[in-house]
Order: C-alpha cells, then sequence, then structure tokens
C-alpha cells in the first residue's frame, strides 16, 4: 500500500467552511480517542462524531493515520514554539535546570490536559505508521537544545546533538511509562523525568 | 484416543529431532532478519532457508510473529542470568558503576553482535505483536535493579521498582538510538546511556 502520510490532507481547506470543517474533524477525533482508544477509532466514527458524512471526511482525510498526523502537526506548533522560548530564556542567562523542568511540566500536561492526548501518545509511541513521525519532533525539539548545549555549554556542534537527542529521548520515555502503567502514577513520573534529564545534563552546563 | 496416544508416543521419540528443527528455524530466520529486516520475513522464507517443508514449520509455529516470540525468549533467559549474575557480583562488594556499565555493555552487545540483533530489536518496538514482550522483559530487568537499590541503597520496594524501571527505560531509550541514526557510531549511544543511568542512580547508591 502506498499511502502517502507526507501529504495527509487531500483538500487544503481553504474557505472558512473548509477549515472548520477539518477543525471539526480533529476535534471529534480528540475526544473519541479520549473516551475509547486508539484502537477503536475508524474514520466512520469519526465522521459520525463530528457530525459529517463519510465522504465529506475522506475528501480532506484518506485515513485515520492521518488525522493523527494533522493533529499532531497542529500541537506540534504550540509545543515548539513554548520549547525553544524556554530555552532561549536559558541562553540568556536563567537557571537552565528550572528551565527544564517547566518543559517538562508542558510536555506532561500536553498529555493530561488535551483530549485524546495520552491516547495519541501512546498510538504515537506504538503505531508503526506514525513513530516516524514522533521521532521527526523528538529531533526538532533536541536541535533547540542543542543549540543551547552550544552556546552554555561549549559542546561542539556534533557532539551537542548527540547529547540533546539523548536528553529528550530520556525525558519522552520516561514521560511515556505512565502510559503503560496506572501505578505509580503521572506524578512520580514526571518528578523522575526532571531528575533524569537535569542529572544527565549536569556536567555540560555545569563543566 | 489411541490416535492421541500414538502421537504423543512420537513426539516423545523424535525430542531430540524436534528441537533441532526449532532450532534451525530460530537460526534460519535470525540470519533473514539480518540480511533482509523484518518486512521481509515470511514463513515460506524462512522455511526456505532453514531447509524444511514449510508444513514443518507449522508444525511448529503457526505464524512468523510467534518464531521471533521465541527469539526473544530464549535471548531473554541468557539476558536475565547474565543481569542476575551482575546484580551478585555488586552485592558481593564490587562497584555499582563498573557492574552498571558491564551490564549495559552487555545490552549493546546484544543488538550488535548478535546475527539480526538490530533488526530484532526494531521489530519489537514497532510491531504491535511484539510490543508487549518488550515491556515484560524490561519490568523482568527492573526487578533485578530494584532488589540490588533495597540491598544496597537501603530503598524501599515500592520507591526501588520505581528507580529501577526508569532507570531500564533511559538505558533501552538511549541503547535504541543506534538503531534510528545509524550513520553515526553506535559507540556514542552506549557510552551516553552509561553516564545517563549512572548520573539518575548516583544519589540512590552513593549517600
Amino acid at each position: 500500500m502506498a499511502l502517502s502520510y507526507d501529504k495527509p490532507m487531500r483538500t487544503k481547506p481553504t474557505r472558512p467552511k473548509g477549515k472548520e470543517t477539518a477543525a471539526r474533524i480533529l476535534e471529534a477525533t480528540g475526544i473519541l480517542l479520549e473516551t475509547q482508544g486508539y484502537d477503536a477509532l475508524t474514520t466512520n466514527r469519526i465522521a459520525e462524531a463530528a457530525g459529517i458524512n463519510i465522504a465529506t471526511l475522506y475528501k480532506y482525510y484518506p485515513n485515520k493515520q492521518s488525522i493523527l498526523i494533522a493533529m499532531t502537526k497542529r500541537n506540534r506548533g504550540g509545543w515548539l514554539e513554548a520549547a525553544n522560548q524556554s530555552l532561549a530564556s536559558i541562553g540568556a542567562g536563567s537557571d537552565w535546570r528550572a528551565t527544564l523542568e517547566a518543559i517538562l511540566d508542558f510536555a506532561a500536561q500536553r498529555r493530561i490536559n488535551q483530549p485524546g492526548g495520552k491516547a495519541m501518545r501512546l498510538a504515537m509511541r506504538l503505531s508503526p505508521d506514525l513513530q516516524p513521525f514522533d521521532r521527526e519532533e523528538t529531533a526538532e525539539t533536541a536541535s533547540f537544545l542543542a543549540r543551547l548545549l552550544v552556546a552554555r555549554g561549549g559542546l561542539d556542534a556534533t557532539y551537542a546533538e548527540q547529547v540533546a537527542r539523548v536528553a529528550v529521548e530520556i525525558a519522552t520515555s520516561i514521560l511515556d511509562l505512565s502510559l503503560f502503567d496506572q501505578s505509580p502514577g503521572d506524578e512520580v513520573f514526571l518528578a523522575e523525568a526532571k531528575a533524569a534529564i537535569c542529572r544527565y545534563l549536569e556536567p555540560h552546563f555545569e563543566p | 484416543m489411541s490416535l492421541s496416544f500414538d502421537s504423543r508416543i512420537r513426539a516423545k521419540s523424535n525430542r531430540a529431532k524436534d528441537e533441532g528443527t526449532v532450532e534451525r528455524i530460530l537460526t534460519a530466520t535470525e540470519i533473514l532478519l539480518q540480511e533482509k529486516g523484518h518486512d521481509a520475513l515470511t514463513t515460506t522464507v524462512i522455511a526456505e532457508a532453514a531447509g524444511i517443508n514449510i508444513a514443518t514449520l507449522y508444525k511448529y509455529f503457526p505464524n512468523k510473529y510467534l518464531i521471533l516470540v521465541a527469539i526473544i525468549k530464549r535471548n531473554r533467559e541468557v539476558w536475565l542470568k547474565a543481569a542476575d549474575r551482575s546484580v551478585a557480583s555488586v552485592l558481593a562488594g564490587g562497584d555499582w558503576r563498573v557492574t552498571m556499565e558491564q551490564i549495559i555493555d552487555f545490552a549493546a552487545r546484544r543488538r550488535q553482535d548478535q546475527p539480526g540483533g538490530n533488526a530484532l530489536r526494531l521489530a519489537v518496538l514497532s510491531l504491535p505483536e511484539l510490543q508487549s514482550f518488550d515491556r515484560e522483559e524490561s519490568l523482568e530487568t527492573a526487578a533485578f535493579l530494584s532488589d540490588f537499590l533495597m540491598a544496597r541503597g537501603g530503598l524501599n520496594p515500592t520507591r526501588a521498582m520505581q528507580v529501577a524501571r526508569v532507570a531500564v527505560d533511559i538505558g533501552n531509550s538511549v541503547l535504541d538510538l543506534a538503531l534510528f541514526n545509524t550513520s553515526e557510531n553506535p559507540d556514542v549511544w552506549i557510552a551516553e546511556a552509561k553516564a545517563a543511568v549512572c548520573q539518575y542512580l548516583t544519589p540512590h547508591l552513593e549517600r
């Protein structure tokens, strides 16, 4: 099957009505993810929940994966902007630990507060169709951190990129542990993600 | 029924032959994984590479996933024994950092040196049929580390298991970066996995 996930939208909505329909599809998907999880998600159910015809849905999205990718990309914009701003404040001299902890709080909030946030994260993590998009986001987040490690820690560019990839990977996968296990809960994994990333980066920020 | 009795006798008298056939299937699968990756894997190709009839293969394994599961379980025994020995050596007075680094080296070698090791790891991460086995193995590994954190670091059982799970997750996810960044020297990720795990565990083991 040659499904192209890189072109998730068949028709780019330009008119207000089209944009509204696309937004309704994404919103309905978020609610379905929250209430029923990724496995139960079908384009038919999404169309029904969004109150639109399935043919209309297919006008915008060829399959459910492309809808999830659209959601990811929509969320990613806000996330990368927030992460970038916070990291820039470290570059300007603010406390690196407090700032990284605030970024992790933000990342954890994304999953908890957004409808379907956890189910979507689980899908990104487990579905082979979506995993490449997850890695893409990780790499983008890491590139901000890498620049900072060069500027503030004096690392060479290649090593900074590697350390940043490791740091983002550690934080993401520790936060993800709460997707698979109800206990000990989000709070504990969030605290451990902060501890792990700060201890790992300490020698680079405080040589 | 006399028929089932007969087949039991036959299975018994042929046990050595059965084990030989199973081993040939597993070895052929590992080599195919190494050469072609998990996408190209089919029971037909495996039977051919093992030099057996497809009907014989189906006598032992109904599908390719169960062959992969058999490899995972076989490898896991070796791995958990090694982890157990390492923990015992630290409890006998060895340096915990050296031991932790040895365990990470061992985990990295499993992927690199074993035929199809990296391809199997990729399959475990991306095939929904195998993902639960990965979590199972992480939990078993964490159980060893947890015992160690209680004995050597004085953590209570609940806390020890939390820290152990996070540490195992850090080690795995950093080592996994090698799978997706094949242009870089895999030793980089091994070194960073060691640094990240040891720095995360230091406050618990050196107080």
